[in-house]
């Protein structure tokens, strides 16, 4: 027999406490109350031999109980049965995820990840199935079981780290969760030969960092079989500061612009807590006078607002006092403003606060990203090159004539029309140029009001509406409004009815473009709509559902793709010092966001600047406690590997014999058995004692 | 009565006198105190104190400010000068109980704890103090004074004074002047003070305390209760001593520490003894197995020994007219 932890033997010498006791100790029987020790001074017991005989068997019971309980400590295993197996050859599969997300890149972590692996690779024995994947954002095969199966034991180490360095870590986040799922989903798919399946495992090399995302586990069932074994990555000094841009939205901004704010993160383990932040020349030096101080305790964040920008084009800011420095940079871009053509189709004034046109105006004021050029027309005086200058057009009134054709074709090529007939009239003409029955169309007033009542939230038009704190459309009183048949129009699909059941707004296709058909006004003669809250937000749901506003995603990040506005033509890109490449032609999205920094985009109507930035999680680098993994469903098992200094001492093969045959657990419930036993005897042998001596003095 | 039981007070001979343990087996008090002192007359003791009364004493020539009521007025007739006619005082004995009714006494190991044995003899004493027309008080302590009756000689008080003789006790530690002090600032007029304790306590402001009792006119009488087996560490086996006023608890083998401890508690009663030796106070020594009745003899002994020693005081230095 042999021992894991042989060191927990030396409890063996405790064995000589009871023998002491028992020698030493002249137990007295009982007690005696006496009325005062004043005149009594202690005696120290004698060592007798009539206690020696008495309690020979108590002795023993409490010497084996002791003794099991330290063979037990020290982890046995039989070795015969160890090398039986390895001879026998049951095969161990074994998958090493490796992290290379951007916190590896601190100081020797990645030197040390590399090492744990190149000792993992190595313990393992020539039979056994290892597979290494390396993941960040995405999980990546770097070694498949097939290809490691046909690799001579001696050349897979080698081949595993030359694979590795080949890919270091880049700069991207942490999906800790669906690169565990992809690697139980690899031991899981390796065939079995039932006979000859050992321990299947993940060994997961990473500094688990508390900002690595395990949400994709949530949904995943952890296979009991597959065992999760955490080969921590220790950096050193413990501790990192980070800071992203804070993004601020379209809406709150003046049009002056909004001054450059940054959030300065500290992680729990942070030693340092005071730190510079400013603007950074392109040589890399900080700029003088656009530097503040920032204290941000371990643990927190602060909210820290730069000074105006020293030198124009400077979009570079750092974080300075922090030890680790791949993290504190972010790149600001200046805000650049787009303009976008209205064209309102009706016979009112503008300035006439009972018209739809008032209420339109104001809906739409200029900010620092959008300004909404509103060009009111009569019917009669559309023209063709109005319609199609503009960007987006709402009409009252209807359009007859070849201007009503022209807007036909804008709307098939992608153009977006928002219908909102004041009378029957109108709603008549536009259910025509739909290709609907007039018959249908009537007026229609509510003897006391109509509400909007049945709205399809999962639509993309009122999806921001969908929770309850928001869905309430109620309060909107509708006097009046137009009813038709949808029916009979093509295509039309009802968005929003009233509590009546007629419509209240349409969504009709018309090619690659939409028509929005709202059957009553927002002006205070149809309804409430203009003066309520929802309206503005119904606005923007209906611009950004036609594609003629586009809300950039707050704060891309590496691996986030950057949605290109196809009104620009962006046909080349820039990646942050690197050469121009070409763009595919007429593409939407640009997928290569491999690092920070400024990405620019240049095209034939116009350029943009995004500026992408590192996964906050990043920046929390305090470790992960393994118990939020075992939360998740995962079976871990405990780290087994010593450093990577002692690893010519690790003997696998009999960390895993031990943990086959768990003799461990023999010896404890041995002992468990033997201290029952004790106290019986005991029991019994006091209660002897006190029959035969009875309490007198 | 009372010479025949002195003289059988002074010898050993215990045949004939109630076995404690028997004694003890009778539940109430009041019975028990009473079968000790079937037997005993009531007794009129003679008090050195003088007062109006019909027993003529002696007389004295008038000075300023006394009585003119004792004036005899016959002898002013008869002689022309001015005497005061004093007279014997006859009222009776005013006795106070003191009884330890702290932890340490409910120690006993032959079947009487003291403080049976202790309460058993103040009601022995009260009931025989009683029976004499004697005014009998209590003051049970322990840490503290528990109970006090003043001294009455009616005889629901008696019954009073059973009843709080047979409360149980309170107290944990024993504190033995305090209820000396307490009785010198309760009991003004001079009498008699019985301390029934087994002075498991220090002595050291004990003797203070005794000194002004007696210097204040008290007559005091100590009965000092041991257990035998108190007295000799009568164990054979070890064991582990403990202490019932304050619980700790000492491993004790007898058979190495009896030598000693027998040294130590001779050496306290000797120091209990001296110390009421020079005070003039009368110590008895009771262990719980010996007879009630002999602490009544010692009691009536030590009363005697004291009235002829007054009685002889007064004859050497008295005037006559």
């Amino acid at each position: 027999m042999s021992f894991l932890a042989p060191l927990f033997l030396a409890g063996l010498a405790a064995l000589s406490l009871p023998i002491l006791f028992h020698l030493a100790r002249r137990t007295p029987r009982q007690r005696m109350r006496f009325p005062s020790l004043m005149f009594l001074v202690p005696t120290t017991p004698r060592l007798t031999k009539r206690n020696r005989l008495e309690h020979w068997l108590l002795l023993a019971l409490r010497c084996l109980a002791l003794a099991l309980l330290a063979f037990g400590f020290a982890r046995p295993f039989l070795k015969e049965a160890d090398q039986a197996s390895a001879a026998g050859g049951r095969i161990r599969r074994q998958v090493i995820l490796v992290d290379r997300s951007a916190s590896l890149r601190r100081d020797g972590a990645w030197a040390a990840a590399l090492e744990k692996v190149d000792a993992l690779v190595r313990a393992a024995a020539p039979a056994d199935r290892i597979a290494v994947i390396a993941f960040a954002r995405v999980p990546t095969v770097l070694l498949s079981f097939s290809e490691g199966a046909s690799l001579p034991a001696s050349d897979r180490a080698a081949v595993v780290r030359q694979r590795l360095e080949r890919a270091p870590p880049g700069w991207e986040a942490t999906h800790l969760g669906q690169a565990l799922i992809a690697a139980a989903e690899a031991l899981t798919e390796e065939p079995v030969q039932a006979e000859r399946d050992g321990v299947r495992e993940v060994v997961l090399v990473s500094d688990l960092q508390s900002g690595a995302r395990l949400d994709a586990l949530q949904a995943f069932e952890w296979p009991s079989e597959v065992l999760v074994r955490v080969e921590p990555v220790v950096v050193r000094p413990a501790g990192n500061a980070g800071m992203q841009a804070v993004v601020t939205s379209a809406e709150s901004e003046t049009v002056d612009g909004a001054p450059v704010r940054v959030r300065v993160s500290n992680s729990l383990d942070a030693t340092s807590e005071r730190f510079t932040v400013g603007w950074t020349q392109p040589s890399g030096e900080a700029a003088s006078g656009g530097q503040v101080e920032a204290y941000v305790p371990a643990g927190q964040s602060r909210l820290v607002t730069l000074p105006p920008r020293p030198a124009a084009g400077l979009n570079r800011i750092t974080l300075r006092g922090d030890a680790h420095p791949f993290d504190n940079t972010v790149w600001v871009t200046d805000t650049e403003r787009r303009v976008v053509p209205v064209l309102y189709v009706g016979q009112e004034q503008a300035a006439d606060a009972g018209q739809p046109l008032y209420f339109l105006k104001r809906a739409l004021p200029a900010n620092a990203r959008w300004e909404f050029r509103l060009k009111p027309l009569r019917t009669e005086t559309v023209d063709t090159t109005s319609l199609r200058e503009a960007a987006w057009v709402v009409a009252s009134d209807p359009l007859v004539g070849t201007v009503a054709d022209t807007l036909r074709a804008e709307v098939q090529a992608g153009k977006s029309l928002l219908l909102v007939p004041k009378s029957t009239e109108a709603a008549r003409a536009w259910v025509v140029w739909l290709g609907g029955r007039i018959d249908a169309v009537r007026e229609e007033k509510a003897s006391r009001y109509a509400m909007w009542g049945e709205i399809d939230f999962q639509h993309p038009v009122f999806a921001p509406f969908a929770d309850p704190r928001f869905g309430d459309f109620t309060k909107i009183h509708v006097w009046s409004h137009r009813v038709l048949d949808p029916a009979s129009i093509s295509g039309a699909r009802v968005l929003a009815r009233f509590d009546t059941g007629d419509p209240a707004l349409l969504q009709v296709p018309l090619g690659q473009g939409s028509v929005w058909l709202l059957t009553s006004g927002w002006h205070p003669a149809d309804s409430q709509l203009g003066v309520s809250s929802k309206f503005v937000p119904l606005l923007w749901s209906l611009l950004e559902s036609s594609g003629v506003v586009r809300t950039d995603a707050p704060g891309v990040t590496v691996g986030d793709p950057i949605l290109l506005d196809p009104a620009l033509g962006l046909t080349r890109v820039t990646r942050p010092g690197g050469p121009s490449e070409p763009l595919p032609t007429g593409a939407t999205r640009f997928e290569g966001t491999t690092e920070p920094g400024l990405y620019l985009f240049s095209g034939t109507r116009g350029d943009a600047r995004i500026s992408v930035g590192l996964d906050p999680g990043e920046t929390r680098t305090e470790p992960l406690s393994p118990e939020e993994l075992e939360q998740r469903g995962l079976r871990l098992k405990a780290p087994e590997m010593p450093s990577s200094r002692d690893r010519a001492r690790v003997d696998l093969p009999a960390l895993e014999a031990e943990g086959r045959q768990k003799l461990w657990r023999w010896f404890i419930g041995a002992t468990l058995l033997v201290v029952v036993v004790e106290s019986l005897v005991a029991a019994r042998a006091r209660r002897a004692a006190v029959m035969e001596e009875g309490v007198t003095p | 009565m009372t010479g025949t039981t002195t003289s059988s007070a002074a010898g050993t001979v215990r045949r004939g006198y109630i076995d404690p343990r028997a004694l003890m087996r009778i539940g109430s008090l009041e019975l028990r105190a009473r079968v000790v002192v079937e037997g005993f007359w009531n007794g009129l003791h003679r008090s050195p104190y003088h007062g109006f009364s019909a027993e003529f004493t002696e007389y004295r020539p008038y000075s300023s400010g006394d009585d003119p009521r004792y004036v005899d007025w016959r002898v002013l007739a008869r002689s022309d000068r001015v005497y005061i006619k004093k007279f014997e005082d006859e009222t009776n004995l005013r006795c106070h109980l003191l009884v330890d009714r702290s932890r340490s006494m409910d120690y006993g190991s032959a079947g009487i704890t003291k403080a049976d044995y202790g309460t058993t003899l103040a009601a022995t004493l009260a009931q025989f103090l009683h029976k004499q027309g004697d005014a009998v008080g209590l003051m049970t302590f322990d840490e503290r004074v528990r109970e006090y009756l003043p001294a009455r000689a009616r005889s629901t008080h008696l019954r009073q004074l059973f009843l709080a003789l047979d409360k149980p006790a309170e107290g944990k530690t024993t504190d033995l002047v305090a209820p000396l002090e307490h009785m010198l600032a309760l009991v003004r007029k001079r009498g008699l003070l019985v301390l029934v304790s087994d002075f498991l306590a220090p002595l050291d402001r004990l003797e203070s305390s005794l000194t002004t009792l007696a210097t204040c006119g008290h007559e005091i009488l100590v009965f000092h209760l041991v257990d035998p087996s108190e007295a000799s560490l009568s164990f054979d086996a070890p064991l582990l001593f403990e202490d019932l006023e304050t619980a700790r608890t000492l491993f004790v083998d007898p058979e190495v520490a009896r030598v000693g401890y027998r040294e130590r508690f001779a050496a306290h009663t000797e120091a209990v003894r001296r110390l009421c030796e020079r005070q003039g106070i009368g110590h008895h020594r009771l262990a719980t197995d010996e007879p009630l009745e002999l602490a009544l003899f010692a009691f009536l002994k030590t009363r005697q020994q004291r009235h002829k020693s007054v009685r002889g005081a007064r004859a050497g230095g008295g005037r006559r007219p």
